[in-house]
């Protein structure tokens, strides 16, 4: 069975076949969570704006263009909804507290890496930017191409590989400070 | 090559995402420069590392909000806005809710006329009047739901399925009607707000084998979804048979294979 595109369910979704999207669900929310996982290390932080994501593509289907891919607008609608998360948490001062939240990675000893690793890793991350720190996600965590990057942000290929080139250095920097 | 180029392009070195030219161009520098011999090292180390993190599970609420959400969702869209022009322009009398509404006033007015026409208004009549109008009251809703269950309009019909849904004790009348709509209405919405009332009635061990039932016929994957969702919440541990020909059959699309698979924990 050929596989159906996420933009036919989206465009059923649209025309008021709303139940197409537990489709779209079933795809996308284990990829969105980590998505907010990765830039919150919060749990329940990142089960609110999976669930938040999937009722805002409900409430602005109409906005959704037949010819966009969803996987780019769906990204778009995570971006915002963490943007306004951190508006709000900055808001509240609460971000730096956050750094002692971290759950522990599975050990992968076998391949050379421990636990430590897998700890100091995150701990560099959340030492980013925010900018820098969702570059990584989308690109490195989500594997989305330069391209998709690209149509999500609404920059160009040549900057993000800039972008990612930077995050990563700094990122390599930060880590192998630690040890 | 320089330094500063190689840095650049080291990341689609590591991926393999270089022209053949410049990855010899790349190898030759790094033959020579130390530096960047090191730093490749230690980027490749990181991105390892990310590659290698696993991915996170959120917990089942995950899950059961999201469809709670989308099930809500789908009443509200079915009660405004998605009704078709020639719906809104048949008048207001004619409308599957207000025939209803209509005919439990003139019932019950009926009744009451009936009551003062016989005379007297003694308390045990009354009740016993109420009794009836009650029962009276519910067949006619009954009555009415199977009507509008033949209703061209996929949101009357959707309409009907909640008015069952809405029933404390249902007789077997209307599950077999819920039943036949879950299996044979030619709407999702419709089937699926059938499979939702029903699954109200799921302490019914009729009810639940039915829905087990249904799952095996059911091919359309929205379906497969919620029929699974709703017998893992129950732990029915006789889907598990239809769950696994789910699992193994190579046409089930790959989302649903994932929620049938993971209905296997609690289903084993």
């Amino acid at each position: 069975m050929a596989e159906i595109t996420d933009e036919i369910f989206m465009q059923n979704v649209k025309e008021g076949n709303i139940s197409e999207m537990s489709v779209l669900f079933e795809r996308y929310h284990l990829r969105i969570y980590n998505f907010f996982f990765r830039l919150t290390y919060d749990m329940d932080v990142s089960q609110d704006l999976t669930q938040n994501l999937f009722y805002r593509m409900i409430k602005y289907k109409n906005s959704y263009k037949s010819d966009y891919s969803v996987k780019s607008w769906i990204f778009q609608i995570a971006r915002n909804l963490h943007a306004d998360y951190c508006k709000e948490e900055k808001r509240s001062e609460e971000l730096f507290l956050k750094t002692d939240r971290f759950t522990v990675e599975p050990a992968d000893e076998a391949e050379g890496y421990h636990e430590d690793d897998y700890d100091r890793l995150e701990k560099a991350i959340s030492d980013l930017s925010d900018e820098q720190k969702e570059i990584i996600v989308l690109s490195r965590y989500q594997g989305l191409k330069y391209e998709e990057i690209s149509a999500i942000t609404n920059q160009s290929v040549a900057a993000i590989k800039v972008a990612m080139y930077r995050a990563i250095r700094q990122l390599r920097g930060i880590y192998f400070k630690q040890i | 090559m320089k330094c500063e180029e190689v840095e650049l392009k080291m990341i689609d070195y590591l991926d393999r995402t270089i022209k053949e030219s410049e990855r010899q161009e790349i190898e030759k520098h790094l033959e020579t420069c130390e530096r960047c011999l090191d730093e490749l090292k230690d980027t490749q180390q990181v991105l390892n590392l990310i590659s290698k993190s696993e991915m996170k599970k959120p917990d089942d609420s995950l899950r059961i909000n999201f469809y709670h959400m989308l099930h809500s969702e789908i009443k509200k869209n079915n009660e405004s806005s998605n009704r078709p022009l020639h719906k809104t322009l048949i008048p207001w009398y004619n409308s599957g809710r207000y025939r209803i509404a209509a005919g439990i006033a003139l019932l019950i007015g009926g009744t009451f006329i009936g009551m003062l026409i016989n005379g007297g208004f003694n308390y045990t009549s009354a009740s016993n009047e109420l009794k009836q109008l009650r029962s009276e009251v519910l067949d006619l809703k009954k009555a009415t739901m199977f009507t509008m269950l033949k209703d061209e309009s996929s949101s009357d019909r959707i309409q009907a399925v909640s008015y069952a849904g809405d029933l404390s004790s249902p007789d077997q009348n209307v599950i077999d009607e819920l039943i036949k709509t879950l299996n044979n209405d030619k709407n999702v919405n419709v089937r699926m707000a059938a499979a939702y009332a029903l699954s109200k009635f799921a302490n019914q061990r009729a009810v639940t084998d039915s829905l087990v039932k249904s799952l095996s016929l059911q091919s359309d994957p929205i379906l497969q979804v919620t029929l699974i969702n709703i017998l893992a919440e129950r732990k029915e541990k006789s889907a598990l048979r239809p769950v696994q020909e789910i699992i193994s059959n190579k046409k089930t699309l790959k989302e649903v294979r994932a929620v049938a698979e993971n209905s296997l924990r609690v289903l084993i």
